[in-house]
């Protein structure tokens, strides 16, 4: 990918930094993390959504807590000390496009691009701004005309 | 088990050549490293000195190019893998806190390996006289000798 490719991508996942999560979700295949201030009461849709396909796991300071494919009853378990932690810190492979997003409780969510076929991850906005990492681990970014469904 | 034994078992398979591969449709791929063996196995018409089943997540660069994962569909995977065939493994790298590996080959392929659970096996070296050591459940590292596979 091109430097500035890097560079624009690093600067749209600069918006989620010092945003609180509000919930972190995974309902198989998709890890969902809501940031910012709740917009909408009815669907509990926040400012952003960090939707992730690939797969990731969650570890603290030394150990990995747990991963995509553990049981999914453990994984929400442990998921919810997410809940209120900040994120202060985005990290993004300009190759992969793995990402690692660290968390003011120092836990962190590592993703890991798994195929070059489908979607890795997707931020989406609640005024219907899209970026994400599509087929070929290209970079997308669309304006829809409606929000997404939070 | 420290990373050094860890490094020290993985360092045996490290100058082998990858006489083939096989991925088992859900997930598993094993490398077939090392001298040929006179004897067939059940599974494929190769057996060798060492093979190395992965079950965690893994994808595979051409250079700096990732050119196929493990969500990619069975058949693309199939082609794509085939490209570690008579490659030289140069070198593994072992991450200790997560279990990650690296394999760096000959013919600039590398794979890399991501722990995607705690409570599933994530990889295995086996040797042709029944020795095992890999990643189990808990991440736990595990060295045994079993009966030798057929």
């Amino acid at each position: 990918m091109a430097l500035n490719q890097s560079k624009y991508t690093d600067q749209v996942l600069s918006c989620l930094i010092n945003q609180r999560c509000k919930i972190c979700v995974f309902e198989d295949p998709e890890l969902a993390l809501h940031f910012g201030p709740i917009v909408s009461n009815k669907s509990m849709k926040t400012i952003w959504l960090l939707r992730i396909y690939c797969r990731w796991r969650l570890s603290d300071s030394d150990r990995i807590i747990v991963a995509r494919f553990d049981d999914t009853k453990l994984i929400n378990q442990a998921l919810g000390a997410l809940k209120g932690a900040t994120l202060v810190e985005i990290k993004h492979e300009n190759v992969s496009h793995d990402l690692k997003l660290v968390f003011d409780n120092n836990l962190s969510i590592q993703t890991f691009s798994d195929s070059v076929m489908y979607a890795q991850w997707e931020i989406c906005g609640a005024n219907g701004y899209q970026y994400g990492i599509g087929p070929d681990l290209s970079p997308y970014e669309q304006m829809n005309s409606e929000s997404y469904n939070g | 088990m420290s990373n050094n034994t860890s490094m020290k078992v993985l360092k045996r398979i490290v100058n082998q050549k990858c006489q083939g591969t096989l991925f088992i449709v859900g997930g598993t791929l094993i490398l077939y490293l090392g001298d040929v063996l006179q004897h067939m196995s059940k599974l494929t018409s190769l057996m060798t000195a060492w093979r190395f089943w992965i079950d965690c997540a893994w994808r595979l660069y051409d250079g700096e190019k990732i050119i196929a994962g493990c969500y990619d569909d069975p058949e693309f995977i199939c082609k794509k893998i085939g490209k570690l065939k008579d490659a030289i493994l140069l070198d593994v790298h072992h991450d200790e806190v997560s279990h990650d590996l690296y394999f760096k080959f000959n013919n600039g392929m590398k794979l890399e390996l991501f722990s995607d659970s705690v409570t599933d096996e994530l990889w295995q070296l086996r040797g042709a006289d029944g020795y095992h050591y890999g990643i189990e459940e808990n991440l736990t590292l595990r060295e045994s000798f079993e009966e030798p596979d057929e």
